[in-house]
């Protein structure tokens, strides 16, 4: 490996390190020959249909990393990325057997729990004058479960979620659970969902582990608790509690406002 | 027997009967009208309007120089109409809000997430009409790609179901004539598990899906026949939007990490448009190229990017997010944005706000991002109103916004002008 490769890789690598954004370094300015490298990533992981975010990796999750390497020739034409050479480094260990020309993308194992993936690539134009670099860090990010309203008419409302304590705007109401970030894919056989309702087991709606349905208590209020756990991956799991409250005066009425 | 004598109770008899009918029929469609009221009231239709003022004061989230840079706030109030300057067109849950331009009016064109109906609300007369009766639950998503064609997605128990649907008027052929009989919807569905969607030209449309463990982008005609895959890509979860003549791919973003956004043209050339931009989400200019985008990451509150045609790059005075801005059509450099009153702290953006874990309460700014001028369009907080803006769009002449607020899922819209 080359002293420059090792000079841009300490460089990224500490930019990592430190939380500085490489991004930062590596900014777009648009102008369309400056050469550059895009590191894209995802991880293999669930997120609820409709989810306009990132689906993040979880401790053993697969990761799926792309290099977009952007190399313009002098009359401005730009240079067939299958004729790139990419360096990777995993966690500033250069991966020989995943680099080469055209080795532009790759699936890594996922970072280990609580740990994170630093992903370096290395970009070099087939005449060796071009090179660019850029590095992302895939932290292992905790699963999370959220809880939405589920309307029979209207769906799940995955537009705002229950927090750690609200009203349950009917007498009766069925909730979803969803799983952000955990392996994918995500089938009933996948997951355990442990219901509790006011330290009692709860029995999930039939054929929908992700789905309980909550009446009004004597006393209008509630803790629900959900503890979520995958078969094939035992460091996946989760926990939450909400509490909730029934009023009286929404106990007269019904989320869409439709006749009783 | 003697039938004259018969006759008078038979008669009596007779007319009690016809009465008590015609007094049963009555109590019956009068039950059936109360049905129809309450079902209608709950979709928002004969509510109370809403209206709020605009304002004039700066916000936490606006940086305190524009002002001194720009020379102050427009407080211009908008021309008195019959119609409130915001207005809740919908109460209930919505999937979707277009706009419908007539020769006499505008109308803003909605559909009801329980019942997939489709109502239309009269901008000049603040009157809103169911236009179709066909019941499509649990719609989630709506999108138009064009007056009477619209893209209706939901959660299956397979997966994401897209119908691609056509509104069939019973009567009148008038797009914008309010009080027809409510014609049908006939869909067709499209591929299961389709990722993202969006309109294209000719009412075409161009969507991703999974292919061979990558992801493929198809344009097809609006029933969905003629697939013809123009692009595959090794990573799957992104964000299409069109632009004129190309298509707009935007990574899905998290503020743990970097995005990048492409142009695609039609032919399926990608064409890097922002790189390497934490949290990076971006909304581009249907005609002249200008983006605007926010870039976001842990433990700092959003900043928003303007970049010209040109190449010129500018950074806005707000802080939110890019998905609550939206480009006037009518310009070539007018763009609104909601800006939220205040920003939580220790809160992952825009993670948290996606996954409906956070809500906003945003006023509505509008900036010419070449002359630089600012103004403030609405604050709903000054009329207790909280809005936390999702998807807002804007009509062609650029006279209204519509948007759906997060929190309640109902459907708004204000003007502009």
């Amino acid at each position: 490996m080359s002293l420059f490769t090792h000079c841009i890789t300490i460089v990224l690598l500490m930019c990592a390190l430190t939380g500085v954004p490489s991004a930062l370094l590596a900014q777009t300015t648009g102008s369309p020959t400056l050469p550059r490298v895009s590191l894209l990533w995802e991880a293999e992981s669930y997120t609820p249909p409709f989810y306009r975010g990132r689906p993040l990796a979880s401790a053993g999750t697969p990761v799926h990393v792309y290099a977009d390497a952007q190399f313009y020739t002098q009359n401005g034409s730009r240079i067939d990325v299958g004729d790139i050479t990419y360096t990777w480094s995993i966690n500033g260990r250069v991966t020989q057997n995943l680099s080469g020309i055209g080795k532009r993308s790759l699936t890594l194992g996922g970072p280990v729990l609580f740990g994170a993936l630093i992903v370096s690539v290395e970009a070099t134009s087939p005449d060796g004058k071009l090179r660019t670099g850029e590095t992302v860090r895939i932290n292992a990010e905790e699963p999370i479960l959220a809880l939405y309203e589920h309307n029979s008419l209207a769906g799940t409302m995955y537009r705002s979620a229950y927090g750690k304590s609200g009203t349950l705007v009917d007498a009766q109401t069925t909730l979803t659970a969803e799983p952000y970030f955990f392996l994918r894919p995500v089938s009933l056989a996948d997951i355990i969902y442990t219901w509790r309702v006011d330290n009692t087991p709860a029995r999930s709606d039939t054929g929908h582990p992700n789905m309980l349905t909550v009446s009004a208590p004597e006393n209008d209020r509630s803790t629900v608790s959900l503890s979520v756990t995958h078969t094939r991956q035992s460091l996946q799991t989760a926990k939450r509690t909400w509490q909730f409250m029934f009023t009286e005066s929404i106990k007269t009425s019904n989320f869409l406002n439709l006749p009783q | 027997m003697d039938i004259k004598r018969l006759a008078l109770p038979l008669t009596i008899a007779a007319i009690v009967v016809i009465l008590g009918a015609l007094g049963g029929w009555y109590i019956y469609l009068h039950g059936q009208q109360s049905v129809l009221s309450a079902v209608s009231a709950g979709r928002g239709l004969g509510e109370t309007l809403v209206s709020s003022f605009p304002v004039g004061s700066a916000y936490q989230n606006v940086t305190g120089a524009i002002s001194q840079i720009f020379g102050g706030e427009d407080t211009t109030t908008p021309n008195d109409t019959s119609v409130p300057q915001l207005w809740q067109i919908g109460a209930a849950p919505t999937a979707g809000v277009t706009f419908v331009e007539g020769t006499s009016t505008t109308i803003a064109r909605f559909m009801d997430s329980a019942s997939g109906n489709i109502f239309d609300a009269d901008l000049t007369t603040g009157t809103i009409a169911r236009r179709t009766n066909t019941l499509v639950p649990k719609i989630f998503e709506a999108m138009w790609l064009s007056d009477k064609q619209v893209l209706a997605r939901f959660s299956g128990t397979q997966g994401v179901e897209t119908l691609s649907a056509e509104m069939i008027q019973s009567t009148s052929t008038d797009n914008t004539s309010i009080g027809n009989v409510p014609g049908t919807l006939e869909g067709i569905p499209l591929p299961r598990g389709i990722l993202s969607i969006t309109p294209i030209s000719n009412g075409k449309m161009f969507y991703l899906i999974p292919y061979n463990g990558e992801v493929a982008g198809v344009i097809t005609e609006p029933d969905g026949s003629k697939p013809q895959r123009i692009w595959t890509f090794p990573i799957q979860q992104w964000r299409a939007a069109t632009a004129g003549d190309h298509i707009t791919l935007v990574q899905k973003p998290s503020g743990t990490t970097i995005g990048s956004a492409y142009r695609l043209s039609l032919s399926g050339t990608l064409t890097p448009l922002v790189s390497n931009v934490p949290g990076l989400s971006l909304n581009e200019h249907e005609t002249t190229g200008a983006v605007i985008y926010s870039s976001v990451s842990q433990n700092t509150p959003p900043t928003l990017t303007a970049r010209l045609a040109s190449g010129a790059v500018s950074e806005l005075p707000f802080r939110t997010l890019a998905d609550k801005c939206v480009w006037d059509p009518s310009s070539t450099s007018v763009v609104y944005c909601a800006v939220p009153h205040t920003l939580p702290s220790n809160t992952l953006l825009p993670d948290a706000w996606y996954r409906g874990e956070i809500h906003f309460s945003d006023s509505i700014w509008k900036m010419d991002v070449v002359s630089g001028s600012v103004s403030t369009v609405i604050d709903p907080e000054r009329s207790a109103r909280s809005l936390d803006i999702l998807d807002p769009v804007i009509s062609a002449d650029g006279t209204y916004m519509a948007f759906i607020d997060a929190k309640s899922s109902s459907a708004w819209v204000l003007r502009l002008k």
